[in-house]
């Protein structure tokens, strides 16, 4: 997803779940930032580069894809833009190493989900903000997996958009979606020729990470689309993102109430549809206008339901805070706890993921069991837990 | 076929239960086409490569050296005129290859295509069988270079397949599509 969801329609989100204004900026804020998040941005603020939650375009031009290296990837991505659906999946008949990248695979309603969502109950608007950020890629980037792969996120050929022959949004034509590799000219909405990554026939090349063979098709959510995914055997997927865009934005607001304390356990496939339901005409109007970014809109729409503004996204807005921060304070700065909840997200999913005999995000440990182990960004979280555990002890 | 969505155009699809199996032995249709034609584009190479790199004589190659002549022809125009009839047969060999691999990606791709290109192969499975068994008999009677002869059996052998490939892959889709009532598009 793009900043128009991850930034103004989470706002609108968490302030439809009850957070006051302030609140649903700093939601939002940490939201939109785990897609700007990378070493670069925690280099600068001197952050723990453990700390990122995305690779920018040109760190990924310079990755290393050795075994260390696409770790790293991997859990980067898996953690926080393609979370697991089920890491015991069984594909059949097949080489360990295709099962593991298979268990990979991200969709909507997952344990991992609920994981991530309980992981945020109690603790920062920061750390809301984050879960948000995973939930709703879960709808938009599902079918695809966090690790450079062919054989799971290639696509061919086969690839159409399904266009709306009215605007009742019931009948559809095909069109032929055909795919340049010219980041520079941008996508051509009107006649479907879109973007996307170079085809390498390296089972492991960064073209092959996520949704880049799909091109930006997934974070548009206007389009509708069918196509043959590489690990689905000529099985055709048909990508509905008007309807998962809606999903993902009642399934926030379902999310955020219970982490405000509305509810006692947050349940799968549950969506807010009530709290939804007076303006869904209006979001069906927005997700559905044939635009690349859909900011404006959704940036109205917040600004109507608060009546407050809304303002843009700036990267640099908590910089100083933290810079200027003491080592003992830099935790309970805005970015200091966004570095925490991002620190013990990534800990978490890599844990399941290794858990699960997988290991293509690499070893985990169990930080803090037995003394602390395993990389010192992480201490950190041992330091928060203890602080957390005197809290409610108190 | 899977369709996963949330909304009402799932009911508005057509599921047709073959349509996985067709695009499966499409694609693998498309995939023999393709190496059918790089197999004849092959064997044009490898013979002029052979008659360049070797230095063997257009004579030795269309094997009149040894031949009595009648006296109808002098040697060399009898050399030139058989030399002619081995591209002749090479360029038929290449020709029906193209024609049956192109036929097949076409198919393969949803153009309407008759059965012809079906024959062409089978032909072509005649003519190759006749070829890997000649080599099999050169090779036991230590004819010629050993190595040389298992390199050309393997790579007969491997053209062979791609052809049978194409053959059953071909017959499989036809079949399919007549039971899924889908008909390709003209072309």
């Amino acid at each position: 997803m793009q900043e128009d969801f991850h930034y103004y329609a989470t706002y609108a989100a968490a302030y439809l779940a009850g957070f006051s204004h302030r609140e649903c900026l700093d939601i939002c804020y940490s939201d939109q930032l785990v897609d700007l998040c990378s070493v670069s941005f925690l280099s600068d603020i001197k952050a723990p580069h453990s700390a990122a939650t995305t690779q920018l375009q040109l760190e990924l031009m310079e990755v290393r894809t050795d075994v260390a290296g696409l770790q790293d990837i991997t859990r980067i991505w898996a953690s926080f833009h393609f979370l697991p659906f089920d890491l015991y999946a069984d594909p059949g008949k097949c080489s360990k190493s295709y099962a593991d990248k298979f268990r990979l695979i991200c969709n909507t309603n997952s344990d991992l989900l609920v994981d991530t969502v309980n992981l945020a109950k109690g603790k920062s608007l920061q750390a809301i903000g984050i879960a948000m950020h995973i939930l709703a890629d879960t709808w938009a980037h599902r079918y695809f997996a966090g690790t450079p792969s062919l054989v799971i996120n290639n696509t061919n050929y086969h690839f159409y958009e399904l266009v709306s022959e009215d605007d009742t949004f019931t009948k559809f034509s095909e069109r032929k979606i055909n795919f340049r590799h010219s980041t520079g000219a941008g996508d051509d909405l009107e006649n479907s020729i879109y973007s996307n990554t170079i085809f390498q026939t390296s089972e492991k090349s960064i073209m092959n990470l996520g949704h880049g063979r799909a091109g930006h098709l997934p974070d548009y959510s206007f389009i509708r689309y069918k196509y043959l995914p590489s690990w689905g055997r000529y099985r055709e997927i048909v990508k509905d993102n008007p309807a998962d865009y809606m999903n993902a934005f009642c399934q926030m607001v379902y999310a955020m109430k219970f982490l405000r304390g509305e509810y006692e356990v947050f349940e799968k496939e549950r969506y807010d549809r009530d709290a939804v339901e007076p303006y869904v005409n209006v979001i069906k109007t927005i997700l559905n206008k044939r635009q690349p970014l859909a900011c404006d809109d959704w940036k109205a729409f917040g600004e109507s339901l608060s009546g407050e503004t809304i303002e843009d996204f700036d990267l640099h807005k908590y910089r100083d805070e933290y810079l200027q921060a003491g080592e003992d304070e830099k935790d309970d700065t805005f970015l200091g706890r966004f570095v925490l909840a991002a620190l013990a997200q990534k800990s978490m999913v890599t844990g399941k993921i290794y858990k699960s005999g997988i290991k293509l995000a690499g070893v985990s440990v169990d930080y803090g069991e037995k003394g602390f182990k395993g990389i010192k960004d992480y201490r950190k979280l041992v330091k928060e837990n203890d602080t957390l555990r005197a809290r409610s002890s108190e | 076929m899977i369709i996963i969505t949330n909304m009402n155009i799932t009911k508005d699809i057509t599921t047709n239960k073959y349509a996985t199996k067709e695009r499966r032995v499409s694609d693998i249709l498309v995939s023999s086409g393709t190496g059918v034609i790089f197999f004849g584009l092959w064997s044009v190479v490898k013979t002029i490569l052979q008659i360049i790199l070797s230095q063997q004589s257009i004579a030795s190659f269309a094997n009149v050296e040894d031949v009595a002549l009648d006296g109808t022809f002098d040697a060399t125009t009898y050399v030139i005129i058989s030399a002619i009839l081995a591209f002749v047969m090479l360029g038929i060999d290449l020709g029906l290859r193209l024609y049956a691999g192109l036929s097949a990606r076409a198919d393969g791709r949803g153009k309407k295509k008759s059965i012809a290109y079906i024959i062409v192969a089978f032909v072509l499975i005649a003519l190759g069988v006749i070829s890997v068994v000649s080599t099999i008999i050169s090779v036991s009677y230590l004819e010629g270079t050993i190595i040389d002869k298992v390199v050309t059996l393997i790579v007969d052998i491997t053209a062979l397949l791609a052809l049978v490939e194409l053959v059953i892959s071909g017959i499989r889709l036809k079949r399919i599509r007549r039971k899924s009532g889908v008909m390709p598009t003209g072309g």
